[in-house]
């Protein structure tokens, strides 16, 4: 992965799969969307967004928020996800998620996301996880 | 809502299921779950490992058609919480699960899933999951 989100769907295929988009980045915060599309949908006639989408969407923003405290390539995997889903998104819709690394140690990032649809104060799902970070070897 | 299907038979009526790529073999009764090897699912390219979404991805659905399965649902199981515990660093080739349903009560059941590569004592990537059922 690449401290760079123009290039994040080009260098990390699964996210260009489900076209992420990249909304907003800060010091320690990644907010990113999910489009609606019908073959991510959980069911056949549900117009609901597949739960494994949703967490690929918020796993992604949990290490975006991890590299936007970074001014160099860091490589990061997820030690420990937990989420919970709060409510269904809405029919057809698209979700945003707002992820923050709230704090860091040495070697371990931990970040909290938030995921919702249309009202950011209405949440679909909610997660907390922590990651490892080292730095990109040299080349 | 959702329309009911045959018991057991989540995968086959999961657009994301297809798109991500799980299947379901069947043999002397055990029921083994695939994550096809597929380029799209990969992470990060330089390593290369899968990415970390799509295991997870992959994980609450097996646990969620095995739910399905042995409760003999005919409606999706929604998901409550999934907690995912990440082993080991997982490389572009096919993943396998066998997850358990550990207890189905009236209202939420809990299952457990571990995904691995190599073999099943290798495993990648422990999930549990709690449905709505």
């Amino acid at each position: 992965m690449t401290s760079r989100p123009e290039m994040l769907n080009r260098v990390t295929p699964w996210s260009g799969a489900l076209a992420l988009e990249f909304l907003t980045i800060s010091s320690d915060c990644a907010v990113m969307r999910l489009p609606w599309r019908d073959d991510l949908a959980a069911f056949e006639d549900a117009m609901l967004l597949a739960s494994g989408a949703i967490a690929t969407l918020i796993d992604q923003a949990c290490g975006m928020a991890v590299m936007a405290r970074f001014d160099r390539q860091v490589v990061i995997s997820t030690l420990n996800l937990k989420i919970d889903h709060v409510r269904p998104a809405a029919t057809a819709s698209s979700v945003t998620v707002e992820a923050r690394c709230y704090h860091m140690t040495r070697n371990i990032a931990f970040v909290r996301a938030d995921v919702w649809d249309t009202d950011p104060g209405a949440l679909v799902a909610a997660a907390q996880g922590s990651f490892a970070f080292r730095r990109h070897p040299s080349p | 809502m959702n329309k009911p299907f045959p018991s057991g038979d989540i995968l086959a009526h999961s657009p994301f299921a297809a798109f991500l790529g799980v299947e379901m073999d069947e043999s002397d009764g055990a029921h083994l779950y695939r994550l096809v090897e597929r380029e799209r699912l990969v992470g990060n390219v330089q390593l290369p490992a899968l990415h970390g979404g799509a295991i997870a991805a992959f994980l609450e659905l097996c646990c969620a058609a095995e739910l399905a399965r042995v409760a003999g649902l005919h409606t999706p199981p929604r998901p409550i919480s999934i907690n995912l515990q990440y082993i080991a660093s997982a490389g572009p080739v096919p993943t396998f699960s066998k997850p358990q349903v550990r207890r189905i009560g009236r209202r939420v059941a809990v299952v457990h899933g571990e995904a691995w590569q190599l073999g099943p004592d290798k495993p990648i990537c422990a999930a549990q999951c709690e449905f709505r059922i």
